[in-house]
């Protein structure tokens, strides 16, 4: 029997996610006020002085999959909230709940062929970048002076490799969290079309489902998982987002193919220190 | 001086009587034009090919139309406001000589137990009849009709023609006394078949009612399930006979009504005489008969722990308008109908039914979200204490285990824990102590 009150840490769990979001919302304009104030924005978007980037200029392919998975996960969002929140769009969209979980069950296809296509990427291709997502130990002793650049009380950070610390940590925990929330979307499946067994019945009913006392109360707790991190990966996309647009907008450009757009830019250097870096394969 | 002074001043206050008088005229006019009844409004048209416009030239008033039918007590003056048609179903001047209208014409209106129709002329026969009674007997009733074939007419017109001159004891004193056993299929009335639409289909039929204007029109019958009943199937008070009703309270007995058809089973197909039956006993089971009978009883207090008045089939399925339920469509509008069908009555209920993947859905009409009564039963409705409601403690498990809902994957722990869910979010997030500081802090905004 389940000890856990489910209405109760389904309502907190709204709460708290929307209020943190909210708060999120309100706090990233604050930020950008900040750029505003310590000259960073002008030197950027005036100025268009952006970071440089080492290393060799990203193919296509690359670029279309982060475009398709950008695009894949608004569309698991939106679907995503829809069906747990019929009421989200008011009345604009009734009766949309199958075709919002077709909508949730094709986008997730695709980024589960992008997740896997960049783990091999990331390990197995010949341009192998796993080592620039590397956690190391210098990463981890420069973490104050990135943090404190973020808040203005510095005013450059450390320069280690491709991706700060904070982006390597984010980038590194979407990988399990993509996983977990693959695992856990498969296990709210019930239609039973796997030899007479649901997803759910295989991934979590016959462990979890014994444990709590049903299959679909195991069930509620994969919904609930995958409501987390749902709630992380909209909170990590959306700052990912902002800070694209703020601290680095030609790359931006650059990654969804809008570099027509990046007029020719000075690019300077807020890092205080640099590091080689992890060696890049050569291209091929 | 004196003279010029006042005679402009006399010739200005007769213009402005003159002006007056015309404004008053104007006025009045305007008044009397909407004053005037409208005939086109207020004429009765039972739908006849006879128009008015070919009757006027000879027939322009037709109140000085004689009554060539001396022995009927009848004025063509009392049926100004009803269109020639209505009684002349074609060109009534044939070359052997005028057509009277038919007795079953006049019956569609007259013999009503309500309205001004049914209080002048009711349907007993010296209502209209100066002839005794004894002496109407149509040409084709012999002294000796029991011993002609009468089986056939006594089947076939019983409603229709029988019964607009006798009652149920003609039949049954006379087959007692004879011993030859004789069940009529339907019941001993008259029938007026869509008679009644002769009012009711009228748009401007509107009265007051409680203090309100409230309309009388009757829509949606032809295309509703029961568009091929005639409208005492349901109405049963408004039979030609006395006493044929179960409760004084004419929308009860027309939502009970129902159960005559559904309960013989006449003309239904086995699956449908199964389900029609079980329906009935099953909801002469529900708290919701016991609700009515209470009701009937003068025992129900609405407002109290009693909700609104107890709903019989009607408030549920509809009245005029009640769709089939063996299509999809008529189950997709039912499945959507829990508002009209439940929440009337439970609103609260209602309103708290607003979880994520039941009520938010169901509201916003998500086709695979449950109704109301896919949860708590359709007709045996039963409080959640009994233990034969779908959702005792008891049965919970395998209503949400149900095979169309949760299958074999729900349990009593799933049941128990999930099943709160449905009900209580609403709840739960009202009183959830974040939610309300977050709230008092944007209002304080």
């Amino acid at each position: 029997m389940s000890v856990i009150d489910l209405t109760q840490l389904n309502v907190w769990l709204d709460v708290i996610f929307t209020a943190v979001y909210g708060f999120m919302l309100v706090a990233l304009p604050l930020h950008f006020l900040g750029n505003v104030l310590t000259g960073r924005a002008k030197r950027r978007f005036v100025g268009w002085e952006w970071p440089h980037h080492d290393g060799p200029p990203i193919p296509f392919l690359p670029k279309f999959l982060h475009f398709q998975h950008v695009a894949s996960m608004i569309l698991l969002a939106l679907s995503g909230l829809y069906i747990r929140f019929p009421n989200i769009m008011g009345g604009l969209w009734e009766n949309a709940r199958t075709h919002m979980r077709w909508v949730h069950y094709v986008a997730m296809i695709v980024v589960v062929i992008n997740l896997v296509w960049r783990l091999w990427y990331a390990f197995g291709s010949a341009r192998r970048d796993y080592k620039e997502f590397a956690l190391t130990k210098q990463d981890i002793v420069t973490a104050p002076k990135v943090i404190l650049y973020y808040i203005f009380v510095k005013s450059s950070k450390p320069h280690l490799g491709k991706y700060n610390v904070m982006q390597k940590g984010t980038y590194i925990a979407f990988a399990p969290l993509l996983i977990i929330q693959a695992v856990t979307g498969f296990a709210l499946l019930t239609q039973d079309f796997i030899f007479g067994y649901s997803p759910r019945d295989i991934l979590v009913g016959w462990w979890l489902g014994a444990l709590v006392g049903s299959t679909d109360l195991a069930g509620w707790y994969m919904r609930i998982t995958h409501y987390v991190v749902n709630w992380l990966f909209i909170i990590f996309t959306t700052i990912h987002v902002y800070l694209s647009l703020s601290e680095d907008f030609p790359a931006f450009l650059n990654f969804f193919g809008l570099s027509f757009l990046d007029r020719e830019h000075v690019q300077t250097d807020d890092h205080d220190t640099h590091d080689e870096g992890p060696e890049l394969v050569a291209i091929r | 001086m004196g003279r010029l002074r006042t005679r402009p001043g006399r010739l200005a206050s007769i213009a402005m009587a003159a002006a007056a008088l015309v404004l008053a005229l104007c006025f009045a006019s305007t008044a009397f034009a909407q004053l005037a009844i409208d005939d086109s409004l207020l004429t009765i048209d039972l739908g006849g090919k006879v128009y008015g416009e070919n009757c006027d030239p000879c027939h322009g008033n037709i109140s000085q139309t004689d009554n060539y039918a001396s022995e009927i007590i009848f004025q063509h003056a009392y049926h100004q406001l009803i269109a020639c048609s209505s009684c002349h179903s074609r060109f009534p001047h044939r070359p052997e000589g005028t057509e009277r209208p038919t007795m079953a014409g006049c019956f569609n209106c007259h013999g009503l137990t309500h309205g001004p129709t049914g209080e002048l002329a009711t349907g007993k026969c010296e209502d209209c009849h100066r002839t005794r009674r004894e002496r109407l007997r149509p040409v084709f009733h012999t002294y000796d009709w029991e011993k002609k074939p009468h089986v056939e007419p006594g089947t076939k017109e019983l409603q229709t023609k029988c019964m607009m001159c006798h009652d149920a004891d003609w039949c049954i004193d006379c087959h007692e006394v004879t011993f030859i056993e004789w069940e009529p299929e339907g019941a001993y009335a008259y029938d007026s078949d869509g008679g009644c639409l002769a009012c009711h289909g009228d748009e401007n039929l509107v009265k007051a009612s409680a203090g309100r204007p409230k309309s009388y029109q009757v829509i949606g019958v032809q295309e509703s399930a029961h568009g091929d009943l005639s409208c005492q199937k349901c109405h049963q008070d408004y039979k030609y006979e006395e006493g044929a009703t179960l409760t004084p309270l004419w929308n009860v007995n027309a939502g009970l009504a129902c159960r005559e058809c559904h309960v013989e089973a006449v003309g239904f197909d086995e699956e449908f005489t199964a389900v029609s039956q079980a329906a009935v006993t099953e909801f002469d089971k529900s708290t919701h008969a016991a609700a009515l009978n209470r009701w009937i009883q003068g025992e129900f207090k609405a407002g109290t722990a009693d909700k609104g008045q107890p709903p019989t089939c009607a408030d549920c399925h509809g009245g005029h308008y009640i769709q089939r339920t063996d299509t999809a469509y008529a189950q997709q509008v039912m499945h959507g109908s829990a508002y009209r069908v439940c929440a009337r009555c439970h609103q609260e209920e209602y309103a708290s039914y607003d979880d994520y993947y039941h009520g938010a859905a169901y509201k916003r009409g998500a086709s695979d979200a449950p109704a109301c009564w896919e949860c708590h039963g359709d007709h045996l409705i039963l409080p959640a204490a009994d233990e034969a409601s779908m959702v005792s403690e008891k049965n919970m498990a395998g209503t949400c285990g149900s095979e169309n809902c949760h299958g074999t994957g729900s349990k009593e722990a799933f049941a128990a824990n999930a099943g709160d869910l449905i009900h209580r979010k609403i709840e739960a997030a009202e009183a959830n102590p974040l939610r309300r500081f977050l709230r008092s802090v944007g209002n304080w905004f």
